[in-house]
Protein backbone atom coordinates (compact mmCIF):
# COMPACT_ATOMS: atom_id res chain seq x y z
CA UNK A 1 0.00 0.00 0.00
CA UNK A 2 1.41 3.41 -0.97
CA UNK A 3 2.13 5.81 1.86
CA UNK A 4 -0.22 8.59 0.75
CA UNK A 5 -3.03 6.13 0.00
CA UNK A 6 -2.47 4.55 3.38
CA UNK A 7 -2.66 7.85 5.25
CA UNK A 8 -5.80 8.79 3.34
CA UNK A 9 -7.37 5.46 4.18
CA UNK A 10 -6.43 5.97 7.85
CA UNK A 11 -7.99 9.43 7.78
CA UNK A 12 -11.20 8.05 6.28
CA UNK A 13 -11.22 5.29 8.88
CA UNK A 14 -10.76 7.55 11.90
CA UNK A 15 -13.38 9.84 10.38
CA UNK A 16 -15.78 6.88 10.20
CA UNK A 17 -16.22 7.08 6.45
CA UNK A 18 -14.49 3.91 5.34
CA UNK A 19 -16.57 1.00 4.08
CA UNK A 20 -16.57 -2.33 5.92
CA UNK A 21 -14.51 -4.18 3.32
CA UNK A 22 -11.84 -1.48 3.02
CA UNK A 23 -11.76 -1.22 6.78
CA UNK A 24 -11.01 -4.93 7.09
CA UNK A 25 -8.13 -4.65 4.63
CA UNK A 26 -6.76 -1.63 6.48
CA UNK A 27 -6.96 -3.41 9.84
CA UNK A 28 -5.06 -6.38 8.43
CA UNK A 29 -2.39 -4.08 7.03
CA UNK A 30 -2.04 -2.14 10.29
CA UNK A 31 -1.81 -5.31 12.36
CA UNK A 32 0.80 -6.77 10.01
CA UNK A 33 3.17 -3.78 9.83
CA UNK A 34 4.25 -1.97 13.04
CA UNK A 35 5.18 1.18 11.10
CA UNK A 36 1.69 1.26 9.68
CA UNK A 37 0.28 0.88 13.18
CA UNK A 38 2.40 3.82 14.32
CA UNK A 39 1.21 6.05 11.49
CA UNK A 40 -2.40 5.02 12.07
CA UNK A 41 -2.16 5.97 15.73
CA UNK A 42 -0.57 9.28 14.82
CA UNK A 43 -3.41 10.15 12.45
CA UNK A 44 -5.95 9.07 15.03
CA UNK A 45 -4.41 11.41 17.62
CA UNK A 46 -4.33 14.29 15.14
CA UNK A 47 -7.94 13.76 14.23
CA UNK A 48 -9.02 13.52 17.87
CA UNK A 49 -7.18 16.75 18.45
CA UNK A 50 -9.46 18.39 15.93
CA UNK A 51 -12.44 16.93 17.71
CA UNK A 52 -11.19 18.70 20.83
CA UNK A 53 -12.43 21.95 19.33
CA UNK A 54 -15.38 22.87 21.52
CA UNK A 55 -18.85 22.73 20.03
CA UNK A 56 -20.73 25.92 19.35
CA UNK A 57 -23.08 25.49 22.30
CA UNK A 58 -20.20 25.69 24.75
CA UNK A 59 -18.94 28.94 23.26
CA UNK A 60 -22.13 30.92 22.84
CA UNK A 61 -24.95 31.09 25.35
CA UNK A 62 -28.15 29.36 24.36
CA UNK A 63 -30.19 32.56 24.48
CA UNK A 64 -27.95 34.23 21.93
CA UNK A 65 -28.03 31.16 19.73
CA UNK A 66 -31.82 31.03 19.81
CA UNK A 67 -32.09 34.76 19.17
CA UNK A 68 -29.81 34.56 16.13
CA UNK A 69 -31.64 31.52 14.84
CA UNK A 70 -34.96 33.30 15.25
CA UNK A 71 -33.61 36.30 13.34
CA UNK A 72 -32.70 33.99 10.48
CA UNK A 73 -36.17 32.44 10.56
CA UNK A 74 -37.84 35.86 10.56
CA UNK A 75 -35.81 37.04 7.60
CA UNK A 76 -36.59 33.77 5.81
CA UNK A 77 -40.32 34.19 6.43
CA UNK A 78 -40.13 37.69 5.01
CA UNK A 79 -38.18 36.48 1.99
CA UNK A 80 -40.64 33.63 1.39
CA UNK A 81 -43.53 36.08 1.73
CA UNK A 82 -41.92 38.44 -0.78
CA UNK A 83 -41.25 35.55 -3.13
CA UNK A 84 -44.87 34.35 -2.92
CA UNK A 85 -46.06 37.90 -3.51
CA UNK A 86 -43.80 38.21 -6.53
CA UNK A 87 -45.02 34.85 -7.82
CA UNK A 88 -48.66 35.92 -7.42
CA UNK A 89 -47.92 39.17 -9.20
CA UNK A 90 -46.19 37.29 -12.03
CA UNK A 91 -49.17 34.94 -12.30
CA UNK A 92 -51.63 37.83 -12.37
CA UNK A 93 -49.58 39.62 -14.98
CA UNK A 94 -49.39 36.46 -17.08
CA UNK A 95 -53.15 35.96 -16.72
CA UNK A 96 -53.76 39.60 -17.67
CA UNK A 97 -51.54 39.31 -20.76
CA UNK A 98 -53.24 36.08 -21.76
CA UNK A 99 -56.69 37.62 -21.32
CA UNK A 100 -55.63 40.69 -23.21
CA UNK A 101 -54.19 38.66 -26.05
CA UNK A 102 -57.35 36.53 -26.15
CA UNK A 103 -59.55 39.64 -26.16
CA UNK A 104 -57.34 41.19 -28.81
CA UNK A 105 -57.68 38.06 -30.91
CA UNK A 106 -61.44 38.06 -30.55
CA UNK A 107 -61.60 41.78 -31.35
CA UNK A 108 -59.34 41.31 -34.37
CA UNK A 109 -61.51 38.44 -35.57
CA UNK A 110 -64.64 40.57 -35.09
CA UNK A 111 -63.08 43.43 -37.04
CA UNK A 112 -62.12 41.06 -39.84
CA UNK A 113 -65.61 39.55 -39.89
CA UNK A 114 -67.20 43.00 -39.90
CA UNK A 115 -64.85 44.06 -42.68
CA UNK A 116 -65.75 41.02 -44.72
CA UNK A 117 -69.44 41.67 -44.13
CA UNK A 118 -69.14 45.31 -45.14
CA UNK A 119 -67.17 44.45 -48.26
CA UNK A 120 -69.69 41.79 -49.19
CA UNK A 121 -72.52 44.23 -48.65
CA UNK A 122 -70.71 46.77 -50.79
CA UNK A 123 -70.10 44.22 -53.55
CA UNK A 124 -73.72 43.09 -53.44
CA UNK A 125 -74.92 46.69 -53.58
CA UNK A 126 -72.58 47.37 -56.47
CA UNK A 127 -73.77 44.27 -58.30
CA UNK A 128 -77.36 45.31 -57.68
CA UNK A 129 -76.65 48.76 -59.06
CA UNK A 130 -74.97 47.25 -62.11
CA UNK A 131 -77.92 44.94 -62.58
CA UNK A 132 -80.30 47.86 -62.24
CA UNK A 133 -78.30 49.87 -64.72
CA UNK A 134 -78.22 46.96 -67.14
CA UNK A 135 -81.94 46.50 -66.79
CA UNK A 136 -82.50 50.20 -67.26
CA UNK A 137 -80.33 50.19 -70.36
CA UNK A 138 -82.12 47.14 -71.59
CA UNK A 139 -85.47 48.72 -71.01
CA UNK A 140 -84.36 51.99 -72.52
CA UNK A 141 -82.84 50.24 -75.46
CA UNK A 142 -85.94 48.17 -75.96
CA UNK A 143 -88.18 51.19 -75.58
CA UNK A 144 -86.23 53.22 -78.18
CA UNK A 145 -85.65 50.66 -80.91
CA UNK A 146 -86.42 51.93 -84.45
CA UNK A 147 -89.02 49.27 -85.19
CA UNK A 148 -91.15 50.27 -82.26
CA UNK A 149 -94.34 52.06 -83.06
CA UNK A 150 -93.86 55.13 -81.01
CA UNK A 151 -90.38 56.11 -82.19
CA UNK A 152 -90.10 59.17 -84.43
CA UNK A 153 -88.32 57.19 -87.13
CA UNK A 154 -91.05 54.61 -87.13
CA UNK A 155 -93.65 57.30 -87.26
CA UNK A 156 -92.00 58.96 -90.26
CA UNK A 157 -91.54 55.61 -91.91
CA UNK A 158 -95.12 54.62 -91.35
CA UNK A 159 -96.27 57.94 -92.67
CA UNK A 160 -94.11 57.56 -95.72
CA UNK A 161 -95.45 54.06 -96.22
CA UNK A 162 -98.84 55.40 -95.66
CA UNK A 163 -98.13 58.05 -98.26
CA UNK A 164 -96.83 55.48 -100.72
CA UNK A 165 -99.85 53.25 -100.17
CA UNK A 166 -102.04 55.08 -102.75
CA UNK A 167 -104.02 57.10 -100.36
CA UNK A 168 -102.46 60.38 -101.40
CA UNK A 169 -105.63 61.72 -102.79
CA UNK A 170 -107.88 60.29 -100.27
CA UNK A 171 -110.71 62.71 -99.66
CA UNK A 172 -110.79 61.94 -95.96
CA UNK A 173 -107.23 63.15 -95.54
CA UNK A 174 -107.60 66.43 -97.17
CA UNK A 175 -105.13 68.28 -95.01
CA UNK A 176 -102.42 65.67 -95.67
CA UNK A 177 -103.18 65.64 -99.39
CA UNK A 178 -102.86 69.35 -99.55
CA UNK A 179 -99.47 69.07 -97.90
CA UNK A 180 -98.33 66.37 -100.25
CA UNK A 181 -99.57 68.37 -103.22
CA UNK A 182 -97.53 71.29 -102.03
CA UNK A 183 -94.54 69.02 -101.72
CA UNK A 184 -94.98 67.72 -105.26
CA UNK A 185 -95.35 71.21 -106.62
CA UNK A 186 -92.24 72.27 -104.93
CA UNK A 187 -90.41 69.28 -106.33
CA UNK A 188 -91.62 70.10 -109.80
CA UNK A 189 -90.16 73.55 -109.55
CA UNK A 190 -86.70 72.24 -108.79
CA UNK A 191 -84.66 72.23 -111.98
CA UNK A 192 -83.22 68.85 -112.82
CA UNK A 193 -79.77 69.36 -114.37
CA UNK A 194 -79.73 66.45 -116.81
CA UNK A 195 -83.33 66.81 -118.10
CA UNK A 196 -83.14 70.37 -119.48
CA UNK A 197 -79.98 69.54 -121.40
CA UNK A 198 -81.67 66.51 -122.92
CA UNK A 199 -79.81 64.10 -120.69
CA UNK A 200 -81.37 61.51 -118.46
CA UNK A 201 -81.38 62.19 -114.70
CA UNK A 202 -78.80 60.43 -112.56
CA UNK A 203 -79.74 57.02 -111.17
CA UNK A 204 -79.48 58.01 -107.64
CA UNK A 205 -82.27 60.62 -108.03
CA UNK A 206 -84.62 58.03 -109.35
CA UNK B 1 -31.34 14.16 8.66
CA UNK B 2 -31.46 11.51 5.94
CA UNK B 3 -31.80 12.26 2.24
CA UNK B 4 -35.45 11.22 2.09
CA UNK B 5 -36.42 13.55 4.95
CA UNK B 6 -34.45 16.39 3.37
CA UNK B 7 -36.25 15.85 0.05
CA UNK B 8 -39.65 15.96 1.76
CA UNK B 9 -38.66 19.05 3.71
CA UNK B 10 -37.43 20.83 0.60
CA UNK B 11 -40.65 19.99 -1.24
CA UNK B 12 -42.61 21.57 1.62
CA UNK B 13 -40.33 24.60 1.52
CA UNK B 14 -40.93 24.97 -2.20
CA UNK B 15 -44.66 24.87 -1.53
CA UNK B 16 -44.17 27.90 0.73
CA UNK B 17 -44.64 26.14 4.07
CA UNK B 18 -43.04 28.44 6.64
CA UNK B 19 -42.82 25.75 9.30
CA UNK B 20 -40.76 23.68 6.86
CA UNK B 21 -38.36 26.60 6.47
CA UNK B 22 -38.12 26.80 10.26
CA UNK B 23 -37.31 23.08 10.38
CA UNK B 24 -34.62 23.61 7.75
CA UNK B 25 -33.06 26.39 9.80
CA UNK B 26 -33.22 24.24 12.94
CA UNK B 27 -31.51 21.38 11.12
CA UNK B 28 -28.64 23.32 9.55
CA UNK B 29 -28.20 26.69 11.23
CA UNK B 30 -25.84 25.56 13.96
CA UNK B 31 -23.46 23.74 11.66
CA UNK B 32 -23.39 26.64 9.22
CA UNK B 33 -22.91 29.18 11.96
CA UNK B 34 -20.12 27.23 13.65
CA UNK B 35 -18.27 26.93 10.39
CA UNK B 36 -18.86 30.57 9.43
CA UNK B 37 -17.82 31.85 12.82
CA UNK B 38 -14.55 29.93 12.84
CA UNK B 39 -13.90 30.86 9.22
CA UNK B 40 -14.51 34.59 9.63
CA UNK B 41 -13.55 34.88 13.29
CA UNK B 42 -16.46 37.27 13.70
CA UNK B 43 -19.81 36.41 15.22
CA UNK B 44 -21.85 39.16 13.61
CA UNK B 45 -20.39 38.57 10.22
CA UNK B 46 -20.93 34.84 10.58
CA UNK B 47 -24.55 35.45 11.52
CA UNK B 48 -25.06 37.72 8.50
CA UNK B 49 -23.42 35.23 6.15
CA UNK B 50 -25.52 32.32 7.43
CA UNK B 51 -28.65 34.43 7.07
CA UNK B 52 -27.61 35.33 3.55
CA UNK B 53 -27.00 31.65 2.83
CA UNK B 54 -30.58 30.80 3.76
CA UNK B 55 -31.89 33.71 1.72
CA UNK B 56 -29.95 32.39 -1.28
CA UNK B 57 -31.56 29.02 -0.69
CA UNK B 58 -34.99 30.69 -0.86
CA UNK B 59 -34.02 32.28 -4.16
CA UNK B 60 -32.32 29.26 -5.69
CA UNK B 61 -34.25 26.31 -4.33
CA UNK B 62 -36.13 25.88 -7.62
CA UNK B 63 -32.79 25.40 -9.37
CA UNK B 64 -31.41 22.96 -6.79
CA UNK B 65 -30.46 19.65 -8.35
CA UNK B 66 -31.80 16.97 -6.00
CA UNK B 67 -29.10 14.53 -7.12
CA UNK B 68 -26.60 16.64 -5.14
CA UNK B 69 -26.43 16.38 -1.40
CA UNK B 70 -28.25 19.29 0.16
CA UNK B 71 -25.59 19.75 2.87
CA UNK B 72 -22.90 20.10 0.26
CA UNK B 73 -24.98 22.59 -1.73
CA UNK B 74 -25.74 24.63 1.38
CA UNK B 75 -22.12 24.75 2.50
CA UNK B 76 -20.98 25.58 -1.02
CA UNK B 77 -23.17 28.69 -0.93
CA UNK B 78 -21.75 29.65 2.46
CA UNK B 79 -18.15 28.99 1.42
CA UNK B 80 -18.64 31.16 -1.67
CA UNK B 81 -20.12 33.94 0.44
CA UNK B 82 -17.22 33.75 2.89
CA UNK B 83 -14.75 33.83 0.01
CA UNK B 84 -16.46 36.84 -1.57
CA UNK B 85 -16.60 38.57 1.76
CA UNK B 86 -12.93 37.95 2.50
CA UNK B 87 -12.01 39.34 -0.91
CA UNK B 88 -13.93 42.53 -0.24
CA UNK B 89 -12.49 42.64 3.27
CA UNK B 90 -8.99 42.64 1.82
CA UNK B 91 -9.93 45.63 -0.30
CA UNK B 92 -11.84 47.50 2.41
CA UNK B 93 -11.50 46.53 6.09
CA UNK B 94 -14.87 46.69 7.81
CA UNK B 95 -15.67 47.31 11.44
CA UNK B 96 -18.57 45.60 13.08
CA UNK B 97 -20.41 46.32 16.28
CA UNK B 98 -21.66 43.67 18.63
CA UNK B 99 -23.92 44.01 21.62
CA UNK B 100 -22.69 42.08 24.62
CA UNK B 101 -25.50 39.75 25.67
CA UNK B 102 -24.55 40.08 29.32
CA UNK B 103 -23.86 43.79 29.74
CA UNK B 104 -25.72 45.17 26.73
CA UNK B 105 -22.67 47.27 25.89
CA UNK B 106 -21.62 47.77 22.28
CA UNK B 107 -18.30 46.21 21.41
CA UNK B 108 -16.59 47.03 18.15
CA UNK B 109 -13.88 44.93 16.60
CA UNK B 110 -11.92 44.90 13.42
CA UNK B 111 -13.11 42.09 11.24
CA UNK B 112 -9.70 41.55 9.68
CA UNK B 113 -7.47 39.20 11.56
CA UNK B 114 -8.70 39.45 15.15
CA UNK B 115 -8.72 36.11 16.93
CA UNK B 116 -11.74 35.10 18.91
CA UNK B 117 -14.40 37.49 20.03
CA UNK B 118 -14.17 39.72 23.06
CA UNK B 119 -17.75 39.03 24.03
CA UNK B 120 -17.46 35.25 24.14
CA UNK B 121 -19.33 34.27 27.28
CA UNK B 122 -17.31 31.14 27.89
CA UNK B 123 -13.57 31.52 28.33
CA UNK B 124 -11.80 29.00 26.21
CA UNK B 125 -9.26 26.75 27.77
CA UNK B 126 -5.67 27.46 26.90
CA UNK B 127 -5.25 24.36 24.76
CA UNK B 128 -8.32 25.15 22.78
CA UNK B 129 -7.15 28.72 22.33
CA UNK B 130 -3.83 27.44 21.08
CA UNK B 131 -5.65 25.12 18.73
CA UNK B 132 -7.58 28.03 17.29
CA UNK B 133 -4.39 29.97 16.84
CA UNK B 134 -2.82 26.99 15.14
CA UNK B 135 -5.84 26.72 12.88
CA UNK B 136 -5.48 30.35 11.88
CA UNK B 137 -1.91 29.75 10.84
CA UNK B 138 -3.02 27.16 8.30
CA UNK B 139 -3.49 28.06 4.64
CA UNK B 140 -7.13 29.02 4.06
CA UNK B 141 -7.97 26.05 1.89
CA UNK B 142 -6.55 23.58 4.42
CA UNK B 143 -8.33 25.29 7.31
CA UNK B 144 -11.55 25.24 5.32
CA UNK B 145 -11.38 21.47 4.94
CA UNK B 146 -10.88 20.96 8.66
CA UNK B 147 -13.64 23.40 9.63
CA UNK B 148 -16.06 21.86 7.17
CA UNK B 149 -15.28 18.46 8.61
CA UNK B 150 -15.56 19.54 12.22
CA UNK B 151 -18.18 22.32 12.40
CA UNK B 152 -19.94 21.51 9.15
CA UNK B 153 -20.02 17.82 10.15
CA UNK B 154 -19.49 16.95 6.53
CA UNK B 155 -17.84 13.72 5.37
CA UNK B 156 -14.66 14.19 3.34
CA UNK B 157 -16.48 12.80 0.30
CA UNK B 158 -19.04 15.62 0.46
CA UNK B 159 -16.34 18.20 1.08
CA UNK B 160 -14.61 16.99 -2.08
CA UNK B 161 -17.86 17.35 -4.03
CA UNK B 162 -18.46 20.75 -2.56
CA UNK B 163 -15.02 22.05 -3.36
CA UNK B 164 -15.07 20.41 -6.83
CA UNK B 165 -11.87 18.48 -6.26
CA UNK B 166 -10.96 14.78 -5.96
CA UNK B 167 -11.39 13.01 -2.64
CA UNK B 168 -7.67 12.25 -2.58
CA UNK B 169 -6.86 15.96 -2.75
CA UNK B 170 -9.18 16.76 0.14
CA UNK B 171 -7.75 13.92 2.22
CA UNK B 172 -4.21 15.03 1.44
CA UNK B 173 -5.07 18.59 2.50
CA UNK B 174 -6.70 17.35 5.69
CA UNK B 175 -3.73 15.12 6.48
CA UNK B 176 -1.29 17.95 5.85
CA UNK B 177 -3.36 20.40 7.90
CA UNK B 178 -3.70 17.96 10.82
CA UNK B 179 0.05 17.37 10.74
CA UNK B 180 0.72 21.12 10.82
CA UNK B 181 -1.74 21.56 13.68
CA UNK B 182 0.06 18.87 15.62
CA UNK B 183 3.44 20.46 15.02
CA UNK B 184 2.19 23.94 15.93
CA UNK B 185 0.63 22.66 19.14
CA UNK B 186 3.82 20.79 20.13
CA UNK B 187 5.96 23.84 19.43
CA UNK B 188 3.71 26.08 21.51
CA UNK B 189 3.86 23.57 24.38
CA UNK B 190 7.68 23.50 24.17
CA UNK B 191 7.83 27.32 24.20
CA UNK B 192 5.83 27.38 27.41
Amino acid sequence: MKSNKFSQACLLDVSGELGAEARGILRDHVETYPAAMLEYDQILVQFKQLNALPPLESQVDQVSLERMKQQVKDSLHEAVHQQQKAARWRMMRRWFYRSMSMASGIAAAAVVMAGIYIVRQHIQAHQARVMDAENTFQEMAESHLPYQANTPIRLIRSRIEHLGGGNLFDAQSGAGSAGIMQLFNALDKIPISGTEDGESPPDNIQ
Amino acid sequence: MDAQAVTVLLAQCQAGDKSAWDALVDAYWQRLYGFAWRSTKNRDLAHDLVQETFLRVVQKLERYDHRDKFDAWLFRILVNLIRDQSRSRVRRPVRSTVVDSNTGAEITDDMAGRTGHPSDPVHLQEDVQRLYEALEQLPEIDRQVLLLRHYGEMPFKDIAKMLHCPLGTVLARAHRALGKLRVTMEVSHEVE
